[in-house]
């Protein structure tokens, strides 16, 4: 994760031509923070498909999902290997060297073949085969979260129910102790946030590894029926994992299982909130959720990737040198009219793979437990809360950098 | 170049010209067959390439890595024919494999 220090470089590296070139800050472009989607597509309709931007060290960035695909789907060219938690372990411009090694995400900062090793333990319990034995479960909280609320008229979407369900599934299924959510919920916007200092995020990363090596400390005198005691046991290259390769996955579990669905949700909400015919539409017809999600998903792109170029290579017409960052923006390719044609509007049934969940050996390992929730979530939520819509008093704040993330959803209904 | 048969569920057949090197998966989706869905593009962790490689030509491919096992675990409706299609790769040899598709990748 790249540290969003902001810096503008003040020399365009010699190899980048300056028709290339589009000023663009992941985290603080002021059209980002007042519709990050709207900033996607504009994006795809401004910048050239890919560009260069003098901001937070100075990279390059895709836009277009052809070029994505082709990128993630070649690791051996563009490598994951240096992604480590907090921050990137070499910046691009070289300036910043940190000695201390970060720790590793597992599955996600390992290459092929070593990543296949790393993420073969994760593969069958988050196979939509057993997530579908946490069905009852994420129904039952999505409950308990919409009788608090329901007599009410109003709620903020975040704290009461986007930030509660996910962050509580996933610490049941990780094992960790679910009285401490608000702390972890916390901890993971830290973690995530595009704005923060590097001291700052060295210290929420400390705090993180603290807690979850106190959880795999305990399975390991003790195994329970959760992932991390399922960790523990798994088979990577012929031995269990390492107490330091526990930690990196816990922690990439962390950061995916407790930031992603939450705004995904949160986002999703925020369109159904605005479109009372989809409301009406759906709660008419409940059969057509799946498919709404997946638009939504589209829709809604939340997490974006970054990959460190190995050797000189021509990316689509474009001049790659060794060393060089290329961030993938996985929401804007969502609105590449070469995939899908009018991006802008939500079309049920399209068949066209969206890039939310990325390509590769890559792919989101959690995808089939956020569809899950989504599900559960829809069915009960249009069941049971009347006809909904975004509070006029209050606008929803929007967050940028790595995820995009909105900070408060404010809903009301009669 | 090979010829392959994919068969869908319910029956209906699509012959296509799959190229040397290339993966059963890759020939499935660059022909357009339904029923191959193929979300991470091959690299044997999705279990939407899944497919019934026919009795006749099971002992002509050689059989599931550690990696494409478990997965084939995480499909829907395994039979002891599973493959995930993206990990086999087209041979001359292959020349008329018939491959059978599941109801659904998904559920
Ligand atoms: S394409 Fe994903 S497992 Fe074969």
């Amino acid at each position: 994760m790249s540290a969003f220090s902001g810096q503008k470089l003040d020399k365009i590296p010699a190899h980048v031509p300056p028709e290339l070139v589009y000023e663009y800050d992941n985290a603080r472009d002021p059209r980002l923070l007042e519709d990050p989607h709207a900033r996607m597509r504009s994006l795809i309709l401004e910048a050239p498909p890919i560009f260069f931007t003098p901001y937070n060290g100075g990279n390059w960035v895709v836009t277009r999902k052809k070029a994505i695909v082709d990128i993630t789907m070649n690791p051996e060219v563009y490598s994951n290997a240096f992604l480590v938690s907090g921050h990137q372990s070499e910046e691009h411009s070289g300036e910043h060297k940190d000695s201390q090694p970060g720790l590793m995400m597992l599955p996600i900062s390992a290459d092929p073949p070593r990543h296949t090793a790393y993420r073969t333990p994760l593969n069958q319990p988050l196979s939509a085969k057993s997530v579908a034995g946490l069905e009852t479960a994420i129904r039952t909280m999505t409950n308990e979260l919409i009788d608090k609320v329901l007599a009410a008229g109003r709620c903020d979407f975040l704290s009461d129910i986007a930030e509660p369900l996910p962050v509580t599934l996933f610490m049941k299924l990780a094992g960790m102790p679910t009285n401490r959510l608000a702390e972890f919920r916390e901890l993971a916007t830290q973690a995530t946030s595009a704005t923060v200092d590097h001291a700052s995020r060295e210290a929420t990363f400390k705090r993180i590894a603290g807690i979850l090596a106190e959880t795999i400390k305990a399975r390991q005198e003790k195994r329970e029926d959760d992932l991390i005691s399922h960790l523990l046991d798994a088979n990577i290259d012929g031995r269990n994992p390492t107490f330091q390769e526990m930690l990196g996955y816990s922690i990439a579990l962390f950061l995916g299982g407790l930031e992603t669905v939450v705004n995904a949700l949160s986002f999703g909400v925020r369109h159904l909130a605005r479109d009372q015919e989809l409301q009406a539409r759906l709660r008419a017809d409940p059969s057509l959720l799946p498919g709404a999600i997946e638009e939504l998903l589209r829709l809604y792109g939340i997490a974006s990737t970054v990959r460190r170029v190995m050797r000189d290579e021509v990316c689509h017409g474009v001049q790659f040198k060794q060393g060089d960052t290329v961030s993938l923006l996985l929401p804007a390719a969502n609105y590449d009219d070469e995939a899908f044609p009018n991006p802008e509007q939500f079309i049920l049934g399209r068949k066209e793979q969206h890039q939310t969940f990325n390509t590769g050996p890559h792919r989101c390992v959690g995808l089939n437990l956020a569809r899950l929730e989504m599900k559960v979530f829809y069915q009960e939520w249009l069941k049971r809360v009347p006809p909904f819509r975004l509070d006029p008093e209050k606008k929803p704040q929007f967050v940028g950098g790595f995820n995009l993330a909105i900070s408060s959803l404010p809903l009301v209904w009669s | 170049m090979a010829k392959i048969k994919f068969i869908e569920a319910d029956g209906k057949e699509h012959q296509v010209e799959a190229q040397e090197g290339q993966s059963v998966m890759q020939a499935a989706m660059s022909n357009l067959v339904p029923g191959i869905v193929a979300e991470c593009g091959g690299f044997a962790n999705c279990a939407t390439c899944h497919g019934y490689v026919d009795e006749a030509w099971q002992s002509k491919i050689p059989p599931p890595d550690a990696a494409e096992e478990g997965m084939i675990a995480c499909a829907f409706h395994v039979q002891p024919n599973s493959r995930l299609t993206c990990q086999i790769k087209v041979t001359p040899a292959l020349d008329g494999l018939v491959v059978r598709l599941p109801v659904s990748q998904t559920e």
